[in-house]
């Protein structure tokens, strides 16, 4: 290997006090990548059974305390019309332009689950319900947020 | 090196950071790591700039794995910081280590950091650590205050409406947030340039009162 001059030689001049500093750097970017190594590791700390329990537990209590905290009179802020965000963000996995065409006239609503009646729900059927609308903000559990209606 | 009166030398062996500190610095430690970290891989759901944090330096593994730690280790981090101002105000311990504070000793010290001439005592403060440290404590309770405007807004709108609704605290988090990254890259790199200041983390004591002659200031 061919020696580029003033990168080893220069090595020689520096006082040893500055090499103890550049090891202490050293130092620390070995412990960043022992952190790393933790990290990367850290799908496995997820995965392991009692972390899965100790994480569901605690969701659990978020589901309690959110109850607590929930109070039925403080409702989500309304908003004017003109504060409706345009175009409005969606997450699908197609775009807007790929939305699947829907017939209306045998489009059902299927129902399932701890429920008596499970008869599917047609469109005009759907549409006979009491309608109520509001203009207020969506927040997304991804962090976005917007105003819809 | 001239003795310097506003920071005189503590005999070894004093305890200058008490239980309470210590127990409460690395519980927050562990809480702060896994808030970052999960809190990055939440950031990556939805970037509010034109960058995202590198997966593997994030904790959780996806989205809802990551909001499920950072909702679990919040309970941990508020916790802790609340028993530990609640320690800090009423033990005195604020006071002595923090205050007084004053920005004319904040300017000078300022100018003596540059110049590579900061004092060093273990267990007095300069007025740059005690105003990084005042700082990083506030940074801390605008991060749960955030946090929580974050977490629910419509209960908390209150609280949502005074940082700018829900999209100011999201941005208030996030600065927060870099701002603490910021406290830590320097905490943790003046630990590793002066690694006698780690053990009395642990054990609570100094093990030297005064800085070796050959390290004197760092340049």
């Amino acid at each position: 290997m061919k020696q580029r001059p003033g990168r080893f030689t220069a090595l020689a001049t520096v006082p040893p006090k500055q090499i103890r500093l550049i090891e202490r750097r050293l130092f620390l970017k070995h412990a960043l990548s022992l952190g790393a190594l933790a990290l990367l590791t850290g799908c496995d700390v997820t995965d392991v059974d009692a972390v899965q329990k100790t994480l569901r537990a605690l969701s659990k209590w978020n589901d309690r305390v959110q109850g607590w905290l929930f109070n039925p009179h403080q409702l989500a802020p309304v908003y004017p019309e003109s504060a409706i965000t345009k175009p409005f963000p969606f997450n699908a996995y197609y775009d807007e332009d790929e939305v699947p065409r829907v017939d209306a006239a045998r489009y059902r609503l299927m129902l399932g689950g701890l429920i008596r009646d499970r008869q599917p729900w047609t469109l005009p059927q759907l549409y006979a319900l009491p309608q109520v609308s509001q203009i207020t903000r969506h927040v997304c559990v991804e962090g976005w947020s917007a105003i819809g209606k | 090196m001239d003795p310097d009166v506003d920071h005189p030398p503590v005999s070894p062996r004093t305890v200058i950071h008490p239980l309470a500190v210590r127990i409460g610095h690395w519980i927050n430690a562990l809480a702060i790591f896994i808030m970052i970290l999960s809190g990055w891989r939440i950031y990556d759901a939805s970037p509010l700039f034109h960058f995202e944090f590198p997966d593997n330096l994030t904790l959780g593994g996806w989205l809802a794995g990551s909001l499920q730690w950072h909702f679990a280790a919040m309970w941990l981090l508020a916790l802790n910081g609340v028993v530990y101002v609640l320690y800090g105000v009423f033990s005195g311990h604020y006071r002595r280590s923090f205050f007084p504070l004053t920005p004319r000793a904040v300017a000078r010290e300022f100018g003596d950091a540059l110049r590579g001439r900061l004092s060093h005592r273990l267990g007095t403060y300069n007025a740059i650590q005690k105003l990084a440290y005042v700082i990083v404590i506030l940074l801390g309770a605008v991060l749960v205050l955030s946090g929580l405007s974050i977490w629910k807004p419509v209960q908390f709108q209150g609280l949502a409406a005074l940082m700018g609704g829900y999209e100011g605290a999201r941005l208030l988090h996030f600065f927060a947030m870099a701002g603490v990254v910021g406290f830590i890259v320097i905490h943790v790199t003046l630990v590793i340039l002066v690694p006698r200041t780690l053990p009395p983390m642990f054990t609570g004591r100094a093990q030297r009162a005064c800085p070796r002659p050959e390290e004197g200031p760092l340049t």
